[in-house]
């Protein structure tokens, strides 16, 4: 796990920054730290789907219907 | 004015809800000042009223001098608890909760909390209440996402992988269930699965490892606004892909094994009416109401019922149809009326017991005396005190001993019921209500009985 935050920090991933905390939910050390672990992970998959579905749509004859909705 | 505060209301530092006159408010306080004005400014809280999402409310005078605003939000018909919700209700609120968390991000803004209790139902279709839990957004991990996996995901998964019942451990755990033993009882499978994974297991190990450690400065965390966005589109995949489709428990096709002909089912249900007619009640709980098919009865005219049953299939299958065909006016819950929902949290006082929610107008109790009676050895006496405690008027069914139901109940166990018969049953109740109605139901053993204070 260690190896894992280095690996972060170096990635520039956790940097240091000026937060107030005005929390009032203890929101759990591993829980947040695994969240930056997870989105970053499920962020570069979404990169790498939206990738291949741009090259699909690129040869494709048909018209990809966009989807922006709030949801 | 401290006294009104309402029992669950004192985590949050912005403000409360509080009682005046029988009315409900919410103060907010001056520290919330800076967040109240954004979420409105940001039309985020309209974005949110338009597609009724939260409950709407609107701003009064203030009560107190240290309030910066107060508001009175709209009410709900009957507060409920997440531990007497069906599996598609906890799932509809978990992705409630997403949907505003997105909305709440694109618009700067931020939930605090992700708790099961900001959610109520009303009008068939969960809602959330609690209108103080927006904070600026800010580009670190979300605050709420521990709670989110503890309320909801954590009983969805052990609903849907291992067994319903554990829904109601919810009850034992007032801030969800924790991530370490919802691991421990998922099943091994589950660990193949990226999404429960990365959630519920690696969370499990993460929350044990970091336990009590101080070295490290959660506050230098930092995660972007897509990777947020991220995130909370992996936990509503999650969510989304939960199903849960049981066997068939005892109840689960009731009534098509019921011993009522069409002729004795279409009698009841027009006496039932006729005695609602006669009573107009304002409210309605129906309990045992099983699918909610006599419940219909009341909450079809406009009037706000609830409808009870043990069993989470005719709970499940209540709410799957009030969602198709857009019913208001119901809410199905899942109670067993020998042990129903306690008083929990602190001072015993935080969530309140079924029993003191509401004092409500009219009470169904059809086709469930000889369950309690014979079933649970509940003497009449203490179900006619148990009914008078509870509503003002009663439609009850007398079930005999000579219906067949009840041939079967007796038939595993000694008759240990001398006294149970009609005349006792109605002696019984007449100590606390005054008989209105009473009319033999066709083509059946049974009667319905019409009592009133």
């Amino acid at each position: 796990m260690k190896k894992i935050l280095n690996l972060l920090v170096l990635l520039g991933i956790i940097e240091l920054s000026n937060l107030p905390a005005q929390a009032y939910l203890d929101p759990g050390t591993g829980s947040m730290i695994l969240q930056t672990i997870i989105a970053t992970f499920v962020a570069a998959g979404i990169a790498v789907k939206s990738f291949w579905a741009q090259i699909k749509f690129f040869f494709s004859s048909k018209k990809e219907s966009g989807n922006d909705n709030d949801e | 004015m401290t006294n009104n505060v309402l029992e669950a209301s004192f985590r949050d530092p912005s403000g409360f809800i509080f009682k005046q006159n029988d009315v409900l408010y919410r103060q907010i306080n001056t520290p919330y000042k800076e967040d109240y004005d954004l979420f409105l400014k940001s039309g985020l809280y309209q974005k949110l009223i338009d597609k009724n999402y939260l409950v709407s409310h609107e701003e009064v005078g203030n009560f107190s001098e240290v309030a910066y605003k107060t508001i009175k939000p709209d009410l709900i018909d009957f507060i409920s608890y997440p531990y007497e919700w069906s599996f598609s209700m906890l799932k509809d609120a978990a992705l409630l909760t997403l949907k505003i968390q997105k909305i709440a991000v694109k618009n700067e803004m931020s939930l605090k909390d992700a708790s099961a209790y900001n959610v109520q139902f009303q009008d068939g279709k969960p809602i959330f209440i609690d209108t103080l839990s927006f904070e600026k957004f800010a580009e670190k991990p979300w605050i709420a996402y521990a709670q989110f996996c503890r309320h909801f995901l954590a009983p969805l998964l052990l609903a849907s992988y291992v067994d319903i019942r554990l829904t109601t451990l919810l009850r034992d755990y007032i801030d969800g269930i924790p991530i370490d033993l919802a691991s421990k009882l998922l099943p091994a499978k589950t660990k193949f699965n990226p999404s429960i994974l990365m959630h519920i297991h690696l969370q499990a190990k993460t929350i044990a490892k970091y336990e009590g450690n101080s070295t490290v400065n959660i506050k230098t965390l930092k995660m972007s606004k897509n990777n947020q966005l991220a995130l909370l589109d992996s936990l509503k995949d999650l969510v989304n892909s939960l199903k849960w489709q049981p066997k068939g428990t005892e109840w689960g096709d009731y009534y098509t094994f019921t011993n009522y002909s069409d002729e004795a089912m279409q009698n009841k249900g027009e006496l039932v009416k006729s005695f609602v007619e006669k009573i107009n009640p304002k409210t309605c709980w129906d309990l045992g109401a099983n699918n909610g098919y006599f419940t219909r009865i009341a909450s079809d005219k406009g009037i706000p019922s609830v409808a009870f049953d043990i069993d989470p299939i005719a709970v499940e299958k209540n709410y799957l149809q009030i969602k198709n065909e857009n019913e208001k006016n119901i809410i199905p819950l899942i109670v067993d009326l020998t042990n129903p929902s306690p008083a929990i949290g602190w001072n015993c006082r935080e969530r309140e017991s079924l029993i003191s929610r509401n004092k409500v107008d009219i009470v169904f109790a059809l086709a469930l005396i000889h369950h309690l009676a014979i079933s649970n050895n509940l003497p009449f006496k203490k179900i006619a005190e148990f009914f008078a405690g509870i509503c003002n008027n009663l439609i009850i069914e007398f079930v005999p001993k000579k219906d067949s139901k009840v041939k079967i109940l007796l038939s595993t166990r000694e008759d240990i019921f001398p006294e149970y018969d009609e005349k006792n049953f109605k002696k019984a109740f007449l100590n606390y209500f005054r008989l209105v109605d009473k009319k033999e139901i066709l083509n059946s053993e049974r009667t319905l009985y019409l009592f009133s204070k």
